[in-house]
C-alpha cells in the first residue's frame, strides 16, 4: 500500500520530465567504503546505458548510520540509494523511512534471492541484499597437521581442545583468532556459536535464553571466555576489532578464524595478499552433535521513502543485480552475492575457493532472530560488546556478564 | 556576529533545552510528550552515566593537575632566553596543532599490543617479555587515554605560563636575588603569586578540553566502559538508543556542570589572591 | 655553578621536548613508509630495511595507483583548504570588528554580550547538533562548503574575538582619540590602529585556521561527502575487513602538513596569540 502511494506521488511530481524517461537524472548512492572500488568501476557503463548519472558517496559505518537516521528524522532522503543493514529492518520499518521494493524488482529476482526474507517487514521488502556476509570458519591446516591432528574436529569443544594442542606444541602461540574490543564485531563469534551449538539467543518474547548453564548461548560464551583465559586467543584481542583480526590472520598469526567473513574467501586464498594462501581452508562452523549453523550479517541497499528519484534508483539496483555484475563484484572485490544462480555458476567456474564447502555452509545460514530482529538490536549489540570486553578483562564473571547482557535486553525491550 | 550566534548557536540550543524536558525519540522527532524533569531523573539513576561521570571526573582531575605541574616546570626552564629557544618552542607546540583524530591514529599505533612502538621498545630493552596490553587494561586504560589528551594540551598551557612569566619585570627578580633569597624561594614568593590570573585561564581551558573529550577515547577503545567519557555516553544515548530527550538532558547537564566548575574556579582563584 | 645547572636543565628539557613532540609523529611517518606485511610484524622493528613509498604514491595517484583513492584525496585536500581559508577570512573580519567594539565600548550590554559569547565555548557540539542539522537542511546547505563554513564561523568566532579584544586593549587609545578630533569616523579610526594590531590578527587567523583544519565531528555530519575534508576522508580509508594503517598514516601525514608548516614558520605569532589573550 505504502509503496503504491509513493509511486503515484512520484509520478505526478515527475510528470513534466517523465517523458524524457530518466535521462539526465542524477541519483546519489550512499554506501560504506568496501563498495567504492567495485561500483566506481561499473558506474560509467551504467551511466552510458541509462543516461542516469550516479554520484557515489562513501562514509564509514557508524557515521553512515547516523547520517541516515538524522536525514530521515528530518524527512529528507540521505541519498537515493543507501546501505541497509539486516538489523535496521525493525527500526526503519516501524519508522516508515524506506520504500517497499516488492514491485520494483521482478518475480524471478525475488525467487532467486536467497536472503530476501531478512528484509521482510509486514509483507514488504525494504531492501535488496547486496552483500551476503555470512560467517564461516577458516582454518590454517598446516598448524593442525604439524600438531598431529589428522582429522579436524567439527565439534566446537573438540576444536578448542585441538587449539590447546597446537598451543602446547608451540606451533602457534595464539591459535584462536577473535576480537574482544568494545566494538560491534566482538559479538559475532558469540552469536554465531550460539546458533551453531543449536540454540537461540531469545525466545519469541525476547526473553534471554542464555543465562542457564546448559543453554547454547551460555556454552558459546563459555567457549569464548575459556579460549581467552587459556590464552588460546591473543590477550591483545581486547584491543582488537574484527578488522585487526583479519589482518593478523592473513599475515599468518593464528590457526582458527572462528567467525570469518564470507567475503574474505577471496582474500585469504589470494597469494598476493595472504601469507597463508596455501594452507588455509574453509570449514563449516563447528557446532555440537554434528550440527552446524551460522548466520548472515546481511547488507542490503534500499531506497528512502523521501527520495525523489525512486525509479532511477531502482534502475541502478537492477543493474548491479545482473548476473554479470555480481560475478565481478565477488571475484574482484569479495562482495559475496545472494543470488542462487550466481553462486552456482561461481562454484562451477571454481571462482569460489572451497566452493563445495561454501555451498554447504550456505545451506546452514539462518536468521539470527527467527522471530524478527528487535528494534533495539543495534543498541543491545553495542552494550553486549562492551560487557564482553569487560568479561574478558576479568571485570565480570561469566554469570555476571551474561546476566548483565540479559538485563540490558530486558530493559531495552520494556523501554 | 549576533546573527551568526542567533542562527547557529542560540536557536539550536533553545530547541535542545526544550527537547530535554520531553520524551522524544530520534526516530520520530515530531511527536513530543512532555515529561518534565523525568529525563534528568533517569540520567542520575543510570549506572552507565554514573560510570562515565566518574571517568570524566578522573580525566578532568588528572589532566588539570598534570597540565599545571608539568606546564609550570616546562615554563620555568623555557622562560629565559637561550640558543635555539625559538626552535624548541616551535617543536613543543606541534602536538597542539595536530587534529585530534590524527592524534588518535598516532597513539593507537603506539599503544598497539603487537605492532605498537611502546611494546617494541619495552621488549627490546627486555623490560617486558610478553606484549603488554595498554588500551584495554582496566588498570591503566584511563591513564593511556588521558596521556594522549595531555600530550595535546600541555604545549599550549606551557606556552601560556611561559609568556606570563616573561612579563614579570626582571627588576623584581633581581631585587629578590640581591636579597639573597634562593631560586626556589624566588619562585614561590615572586613568580607564583603573579601567576594566579593565568592559572585561572589555563584551568578553564584545561577543563573545557577534558570535559569535551571524545575523539581520543572513541578512536582508541571504542565504547569500553572504563574509558567511556560523558560525551561518548551522550552520543550513545542520543544516537544509538535514539533517546533524544535524555541525550539532550545529558548535554545540558554537561554544559551546566562545566559552567559551574568554571565559576567555582574563578571564585577560588579570586579568594586565593585576596588571602595573600 | 648556577649557570651550569641551568644549562643542564635547558638541555634536558629540550631533549625531552624533542622526544615528546617528534617521536610519536615519527612513528606515524615510519608506519606510512611500510608495506602492509612489514607493518604487521611483531614486535615492530625500529629500523626498517625497505622503505616503501607506495602509500604516498597511492594518495597522489602516481604510477600504478588506485585512481579513486587519489581522486578522493585530492578533493578532500582542497575542501579542507577551502573551508579553512574561507572560515578564517570570515572569522577575522568579524573578530576585528567585534573585538574592537568590545575593547573600546564598555557598556553593560557589551559586557554581558561578551560573557555570553565566551559561555558558548563551553557547549559540546552535540548539544546543538540535531537542531542545527534541521536548520542546515532548511537552508539547503547540507554537505556544502558554504554550510560548513558558516558553522565553523559561529563555532570559532568567540575565541578569535577574545584574542582581538585583548590586542586592541593593549593598543593605547591615543592614536584614535587624535583621529576623532580630526573628525574621522570610528571605523576610520579603527583602521588607523589596525597595523598595530596586525600580530593579533595573524595570531587569531592561525588559531582559527588550525581549529577548522582539525575538525572531525562537525564535518562528519555537515560535510560528509561533497564538502568532505581530509579528516573525514581519513576514516573512509578503512575497509570492511581490513584496515591499512600504512595508508591511513600516509593520509595523516598530509593532514598534518599545514599545521606543521604553520608551526615552523609562524610559531612566533601563534605563541603571541595563545598568550596575549590570556596574559592580559
Amino acid at each position: 500500500m505504502a509503496g503504491c502511494k509513493g509511486e503515484e506521488k512520484k509520478e505526478t511530481k515527475a510528470a513534466n520530465d517523465s517523458t524524457q524517461s530518466q535521462d539526465g537524472e542524477e541519483i546519489t548512492v550512499l554506501l560504506p567504503p568496501w563498495y567504492e572500488e567495485g561500483l566506481t568501476a561499473a558506474i560509467p557503463d551504467f551511466e552510458e546505458k541509462t543516461g542516469i548519472s550516479v554520484k557515489l558517496e562513501i562514509m564509514e559505518w557508524d557515521p553512515l548510520r547516523d547520517r541516515i537516521v538524522q536525514s530521515c528524522t528530518s524527512n529528507k532522503a540521505p541519498a537515493d540509494i543507501t546501505e541497509f543493514s539486516w538489523d535496521w529492518v525493525g527500526t526503519f520499518g516501524a519508522a516508515g523511512w524506506y520504500e517497499p521494493l516488492n514491485d520494483y524488482m521482478d518475480e524471478d529476482f525475488w525467487e532467486d534471492c536467497l536472503t530476501k526474507d531478512s528484509y521482510l517487514y509486514e509483507g514488504n521488502y525494504l531492501a535488496v541484499p547486496i552483500y551476503n556476509d555470512f560467517r564461516m570458519t577458516y582454518l590454517n591446516t598446516k598448524d593442525f597437521s604439524e600438531a598431529g591432528i589428522s582429522e579436524i574436529p567439527t565439534d566446537a569443544f573438540e576444536l578448542l581442545e585441538a587449539a590447546e594442542k597446537i598451543k602446547e606444541q608451540g606451533i602457534e602461540e595464539y591459535p584462536v583468532s577473535l576480537p574482544l574490543s568494545a566494538t560491534a564485531g566482538a559479538t559475532t563469534p558469540w552469536f554465531m556459536l550460539t546458533k551453531s551449538l543449536g540454540g537461540e539467543l531469545f525466545d519469541d518474547n525476547y526473553k534471554a535464553l542464555f543465562t542457564e548453564k546448559d543453554s547454547a548461548g551460555y556454552q558459546a560464551m563459555e567457549w569464548i571466555m575459556k579460549a581467552y583465559e587459556e590464552e588460546l586467543v591473543n590477550p591483545a584481542a581486547v584491543d582488537y576489532q574484527g578488522t585487526d583480526i583479519v589482518d593478523h590472520y592473513m599475515n599468518g598469526d593464528g590457526s582458527i578464524d572462528i567467525a570469518g567473513w564470507s567475503g574474505n574467501v577471496t582474500e585469504y586464498f589470494n597469494a598476493d595478499k595472504s601469507a597463508i594462501s596455501d594452507s588455509v581452508e574453509v570449514v563449516k562452523v563447528p557446532g555440537a552433535n554434528g550440527s552446524s549453523r551460522t548466520y548472515s550479517l546481511l547488507e542490503g541497499i534500499g531506497i528512502p521513502a523521501a527520495s525523489e528519484h525512486k525509479e532511477a534508483a531502482a534502475e541502478f539496483i537492477k543493474y548491479i543485480n545482473t548476473e554479470e555484475f555480481l560475478k565481478t563484484f565477488f571475484v574482484d572485490y569479495g562482495i559475496f552475492p545472494s543470488s542462487q544462480k550466481v553462486i552456482d555458476s561461481l562454484i562451477e567456474s571454481e571462482d569460489i575457493p572451497g566452493g563445495e564447502v561454501v555451498s554447504e555452509v550456505l545451506g546452514t545460514i539462518e536468521p539470527l532472530f527467527p522471530q524478527g530482529a528487535p528494534e533495539w538490536y543495534g543498541t543491545w549489540e553495542g552494550e553486549t560488546a562492551t560487557i564482553m570486553n569487560q568479561m574478558a578483562k576479568g571485570e565480570m564473571s561469566l554469570e555476571e556478564g551474561l546476566k548483565a547482557i540479559a538485563d540490558s535486553a530486558d530493559e531495552l525491550n520494556e523501554g | 556576529m549576533l546573527l551568526f550566534l542567533a542562527g547557529f548557536v542560540i536557536i539550536p540550543l533553545g530547541v535542545s533545552i526544550f527537547d530535554s524536558f520531553f520524551q522524544v525519540s530520534l526516530l520520530d522527532v515530531d511527536s513530543r510528550e512532555f515529561s518534565g524533569i523525568q529525563n534528568y531523573i533517569r540520567l542520575f539513576s543510570d549506572k552507565n552515566v554514573r560510570q562515565a561521570f566518574l571517568n570524566t571526573s578522573f580525566y578532568v582531575v588528572t589532566a588539570l593537575t598534570a597540565e599545571s605541574v608539568l606546564g609550570i616546570l616546562t615554563a620555568v626552564v623555557l622562560k629565559d632566553k637561550f640558543r635555539f629557544r625559538g626552535i624548541i618552542v616551535a617543536i613543543l607546540i606541534l602536538p597542539w596543532a595536530l587534529p585530534p583524530l590524527v592524534n588518535g591514529v598516532i597513539w593507537k599505533l603506539i599503544f598497539d599490543p603487537s605492532i605498537g612502538m611502546l611494546n617494541s621498545v619495552l621488549m627490546r630493552l627486555e623490560l617486558i617479555e610478553e606484549p603488554f596490553i595498554w588500551l584495554n587494561n582496566p588498570d591503566i586504560s584511563k591513564i593511556c587515554v588521558i596521556i594522549v589528551h595531555i600530550w595535546k594540551m600541555l604545549p599550549m598551557i606551557s606556552i601560556i605560563f611561559m609568556a606570563k612569566m616573561q612579563t614579570i619585570p626582571e627588576e623584581i627578580l633581581e631585587a629578590a636575588s640581591l636579597d639573597g633569597s634562593g631560586k626556589f624561594k624566588q619562585f614561590f614568593t615572586m613568580i607564583l603569586p603573579n601567576m594566579r590570573g593565568i592559572f585561572l585561564i589555563t584551568l578553564i581551558q584545561g577543563s573545557i578540553g577534558a570535559v569535551h573529550l571524545f575523539d581520543e577515547p572513541y578512536y582508541m577503545t571504542g565504547t569500553a566502559s572504563d574509558t567511556r567519557s560523558l560525551l561518548i555516553e551522550d552520543y550513545l544515548i542520543a544516537f544509538r538508543k535514539y533517546d533524544l530527550g535524555e541525550g539532550m538532558a545529558l548535554a545540558m547537564v554537561i554544559s551546566f556542570s562545566l559552567l559551574i566548575m568554571i565559576v567555582l574556579l574563578m571564585i577560588l582563584v579570586r579568594r586565593g589572591t585576596k588571602d595573600v | 655553578m648556577c649557570k651550569r645547572k641551568r644549562l643542564c636543565a635547558v638541555i634536558i628539557t629540550s631533549v625531552l621536548i624533542i622526544i615528546y613532540s617528534i617521536l610519536p609523529v615519527g612513528w606515524m611517518i615510519r608506519t606510512s613508509l611500510l608495506d602492509k606485511s612489514e607493518l604487521l610484524k611483531s614486535p615492530a622493528r625500529f629500523l626498517i630495511k625497505e622503505i616503501s613509498i607506495d602509500n604516498y604514491k597511492q594518495m597522489l595517484g602516481v604510477g600504478e595507483a588506485n585512481i579513486l583513492t587519489s581522486r578522493n584525496f585530492k578533493t578532500a585536500f582542497f575542501n579542507s583548504v577551502k573551508e579553512a581559508l574561507l572560515s578564517t577570512l570570515l572569522i577575522i573580519v568579524i573578530a576585528v570588528l567585534a573585538g574592537y567594539v568590545f575593547a573600546r565600548v564598555k557598556t553593560r550590554i557589551t559586557q554581558i554580550l561578551f560573557v555570553l559569547l565566551l559561555v558558548t565555548m563551553v557547549l559540546p557540539a552535540y548539544s546543538v547538533m540535531l537542531p542545527l542539522y534541521r536548520i542546515m537542511i532548511g537552508l539547503n546547505l547540507l554537505d556544502t562548503v558554504t554550510g560548513v563554513v558558516l558553522i565553523y564561523v559561529s563555532a570559532f568566532m568567540p575565541l578569535a574575538i577574545w584574542i582581538m579584544r585583548s590586542f586592541f586593549e593593549s593598543v593605547p587609545t591615543g592614536i584614535e582619540e587624535s583621529a576623532w578630533i580630526d573628525g574621522s569616523s570610528r571605523i576610520k579610526a579603527m583602521l588607523l590602529i589596525l597595523p598595530l594590531a596586525m600580530p593579533g590578527i595573524i595570531a587569531a587567523a592561525i588559531i582559527s585556521f588550525l581549529s577548522v583544519w582539525s575538525q572531525y565531528a562537525i564535518p562528519l555530519v555537515f560535510a560528509s561527502s561533497d564538502a568532505q575534508p581530509l579528516t573525514v576522508f581519513l576514516t573512509t580509508l578503512s575497509g570492511k575487513s581490513s584496515v591499512n594503517f600504512g595508508l591511513i598514516s600516509a593520509g595523516g601525514m598530509f593532514t598534518i602538513l599545514p599545521p606543521v608548516i604553520i608551526v615552523i614558520f609562524l610559531n612566533r605569532f601563534l605563541v603571541s596569540g595563545l598568550t596575549k589573550g590570556a596574559v592580559k
